[in-house]
């Protein structure tokens, strides 16, 4: 029956659709914890592995075939150009999806694009692929376009058809950073990676492995599509992809062994066990066989065998990555890690919607543009029978989401309990010293003070609350902000409430048609003359108009830093000298401004002293 | 009682609730997909569907064709279905204690009254339409099944909050009223009940079909 492939493939990719987004409600619903395999010594597991990093060698097949037809102008690999794009953006798009699962905050996303860390290879990743992932877009909208009859877009076709020779050459190089630095997340990571994976060269041979499975991927869904469809194969284009990936495959696997000889990890290949089993099963898997099979023409130009060794190239070169991202380490973490089915569903749900897109825009738009299979390829959507087409992916859609919801465990329905803490005294009575940071330097803390100032039931989570993970007492400097920031050592309301019977406003600020402000009204010295004591070093050439005071951190621990650091190997200064409040406030530096309250933390030049002032003079 | 109080909201519950849920948007969004087509525009099939719904909801309108007597009684049974399983304070704790929600409930008394009245009407509607020749022809006999068991649900309800008055021991009525819920969840977006709240003229259709079919 015409068509039946494509039915059936069609309503099993609706069924995973429907279980992955019942799945979803409650991941998100009810966190990570009870509803995947991952703990906190295993927080990287299927969706990185599989989803994230599998999923972004797999998108590697757009950049290679772009960079072949509009760098290398090999015009004969166009019919597959537009494919393999639409394959690189909807794989980047299904990383993205499959990361957001993964975050424990996927609210926070957005943070990357503000808070940057550049020192962070995961900040790198993040950028890329956003960047890649609109470069995509923008490369592959023209398809879309192309069809609209309306003018502002077909304006925005022109403009983009105009620029996607520089948008090819954005997304090679954006293509060629990510695929490596996805590789550099590891580099952290060489006491927790077997041997056998981590060298320094990892970011080398995910990019060499990428190119090889990006080639390899191309063939995998242009051979997939055409038996989908019952088209035709395109062999003489597809094997020469295999020709050049068989080369690829066999220096990716000359760098891999050279690299262990290098480092001397070579003879543990043999030495039995997990590790190095897995090693050898990836390597046979993944580059031995199939480059075997593409390097021989027989081979490489039939169907099946050609089939089996894009297969084997795509699925060993994930695997490499799920290898990478989380298997290679069960030895070293001792953690026994298997994937929930939960984490598998959502996995191939992603999967199963990017394909069902790949579809959808393959039945309706041009997407074999210029190519051979595009008469055929034009015929076959058949939307004749829609309302058939739409129940059956709306019963299997239902059916695979309620199947899921069924099978999900109780925990992933009802979530973790709360569970109840037993609470002690301190141990050393109502006051007890603090050590925060482990310098032996602590502090005394009185907390029976603090228990009998907070107020409510709940007085005992306001600092042992324990939302963070591992947090057991919130630290001191959460409520003690106040120590960091300037603070205002002039009580505005206390000085109306005290003036209120006398002449009032008009004591401090008396030209009322002045702003009332602290630069127009009475410095504090007229009233309060007593204010600095007698024998005070530091006497202001004016009386200050006192209004914001240094924090304390600034004060004390900035002052000190900053002068000390600015003026070493100073001989008119030394360091006793700056511990002396008078070695500043004694005319060199300028006088306290409380608009500007942190002036004097600049180190005073010497040339703006004020002759007279010097202290050396004197 | 503990394990068939877990058996209630348990597997075959979540399978029957996902299912009704679901499967009700998809009713809804498949037709306003097929309306849009037909019609044209996405705009003309989504609008199309939600006036058909609304003027389905508005019980003067119903009354005018089709009887106030059986509307009346339609109104009542669709009131009770909602409130009385919503909002009976055993689900309300049953489901609270398991989603973590303050769910809320009506007092007992009401409740109870709500189920008297709601079995009342169910019967009446199961006699009114096997009474009218026009709907018993209308009728296949897989829609009679959602009255059946919403029958079956609601007095093995009522028995399950009044042991006292069950023939039959506290556990085998429980599992006749769960069983029965669910399998009614289960039948509702394959039942006339959806296609008549996501595609009103389907009833009309369906009843002048089987008119023509009969003379």
């Amino acid at each position: 029956m015409k068509m039946k492939r494509l039915k059936t493939v069609k309503s099993i990719l609706w069924a995973l659709v429907g279980a992955a987004f019942a799945i979803a409600v409650f991941r998100f619903w009810r966190g990570l914890g009870p509803t995947t395999a991952l703990t906190d010594l295993t927080p990287w597991g299927f969706w990185i592995g599989f989803d994230v990093m599998g999923g972004v060698a797999l998108a590697a097949g757009g950049f290679i075939i772009a960079a072949t037809v509009y760098i290398f102008h090999l015009e004969r690999y166009r019919p597959i150009l537009r494919p393999a794009v639409l394959t690189a953006f909807l794989g980047y798009s299904a990383v993205v999806v499959g990361l957001m699962f993964d975050l424990g905050l996927p609210w926070d996303i957005w943070h990357m694009i503000v808070f940057w860390n550049p020192h962070s290879p995961l900040f790198e990743v993040g950028w890329c692929v956003m960047l890649y992932l609109t470069v995509l877009l923008l490369e592959f909208l023209p398809v879309i376009l192309e069809m609209s009859k309306h003018p502002v877009l077909a304006a925005v076709y022109h403009v983009l058809h105009k620029f996607t020779v520089p948008l090819v050459i954005l997304g090679i190089m954006l293509s060629s950073l990510h695929q490596s630095s996805l590789g550099s997340l590891f580099l952290i990571m060489p006491h927790r990676l077997d041997p056998l994976w981590y060298t320094p060269i990892l970011p080398i041979l995910f990019f060499v492995s990428a190119v090889a499975l990006g080639l390899m991927m191309v063939t995998t869904e242009s051979l997939f599509s055409a038996w989908l469809y019952e088209e035709e194969y395109e062999l003489d284009l597809l094997q020469g992809l295999g020709r050049v990936a068989a080369g690829v495959l066999w220096f990716y696997l000359a760098l891999r062994l050279g690299d262990l000889a290098a480092r001397g990890v070579l003879p543990h290949v043999l030495d039995g066990g997990f590790g190095p089993n897995l090693f050898l099963v990836e390597i046979l898997w993944s580059v031995l066989i199939p480059a075997t099979l593409l390097t021989i023409p027989a081979t490489r130009k039939r169907m099946k065998t050609l089939a089996i060794a894009a297969g084997m190239t795509v699925s060993g070169m994930v695997f490499y990555r799920i290898d990478v991202g989380g298997l290679a380490m069960i030895e070293s973490t001792g953690t026994r890690y298997v994937p929930s089915w939960t984490e598998l569903t959502v996995s191939f749900g992603i999967v199963a919607g990017a394909a069902l897109v790949f579809f959808w825009i393959a039945e309706h738009f041009h997407l074999m543009h210029g190519g051979p299979m595009i008469k055929g390829r034009e015929r076959l959507p058949d939307v004749t029978n829609f309302r058939p087409r739409l129940i059956r992916g709306a019963v299997m859609f239902v059916s695979g989401a309620a199947l899921a919801t069924a099978l999900l465990p109780n925990a992933a329905i009802d979530g973790w309990p709360v569970v109840a803490q037993t609470v002690h005294r301190p141990g050393y009575g109502d006051v007890m010293i603090l050590d925060g940071n482990r310098n032996d330097k602590g502090v005394r803390f009185d907390h029976k003070m603090h228990a009998d100032i907070v107020e409510g039931d709940d007085k005992c989570a306001y600092c042992h609350h324990m939302v963070k993970p591992g947090a057991r007492a919130t630290g001191c400097s959460e409520c003690h902000k106040d120590e960091h920031l300037p603070t205002s050592i002039f009580d505005h309301r206390l000085h109306q409430e005290l003036l209120a019977q006398g002449p009032g406003c008009l004591t401090c600020h008396e030209d009322t048609s002045k702003p009332k402000d602290l630069e127009h009204s009475k410095p504090c010295l007229d009233c309060h003359s007593s204010m600095i004591p007698a024998g005070a070093a530091f006497k202001p050439r004016e009386s200050p108009n006192i209004g914001l005071a240094p924090g304390y951190m600034d004060a004390m621990h900035g002052l000190c830093l900053r002068c000390h650091t600015e003026q070493d190997g100073n001989s008119s200064t030394d360091a006793p000298t700056l511990a002396r409040c008078s070695t500043c406030h004694s005319g060199v530096v300028k006088p306290f401004d409380p608009l500007h309250p942190d002036q004097r933390l600049a180190a005073p030049k010497k040339d703006d002293a004020p002759k007279g002032d010097d202290p050396k003079a004197e | 009682m503990g394990a068939l109080l877990e058996f209630s909201s348990g597997a075959l519950f979540r399978l029957a609730i996902v299912v009704a849920v679901l499967g009700v948007g998809a009713q809804f969004i498949q037709n306003a997909l097929v309306i849009a087509r037909s019609s044209g525009t996405w705009k003309a099939g989504a609008g199309s569907s939600l006036k058909a719904i609304g003027a389905w909801l508005n019980p003067v309108a119903r009354a005018r064709t089709r009887g106030v007597v059986g509307e009346i009684l339609t109104v009542i049974v669709l009131a009770g279905v909602i409130v009385v399983p919503l909002f009976y304070l055993g689900h309300a704790r049953l489901w609270g204690r398991t989603l973590f929600l303050d769910w809320p409930a009506v007092p007992a008394e009401i409740s109870d009254l709500l189920t008297k009245v709601t079995i009342a009407a169910l019967a009446a509607l199961l006699v009114w339409r096997l009474a009218d020749r026009n709907y018993r022809l209308a009728m296949l006999r897989f829609d009679w099944l959602p009255i059946l068991l919403a029958l079956s649900a609601f007095v093995s309800g009522y028995l399950v909050a009044h042991p006292g008055h069950s023939p039959l021991s506290p556990d085998n009525t429980a599992l006749i009223h769960f069983m029965s819920a669910d399998a009614l969840l289960l039948t509702v977006p394959f039942t006339r009940l959806a296609r008549c709240v996501l595609l009103p003229s389907a009833i009309a259709g369906a009843i002048q079909h089987r008119k023509e079919v009969a003379a």
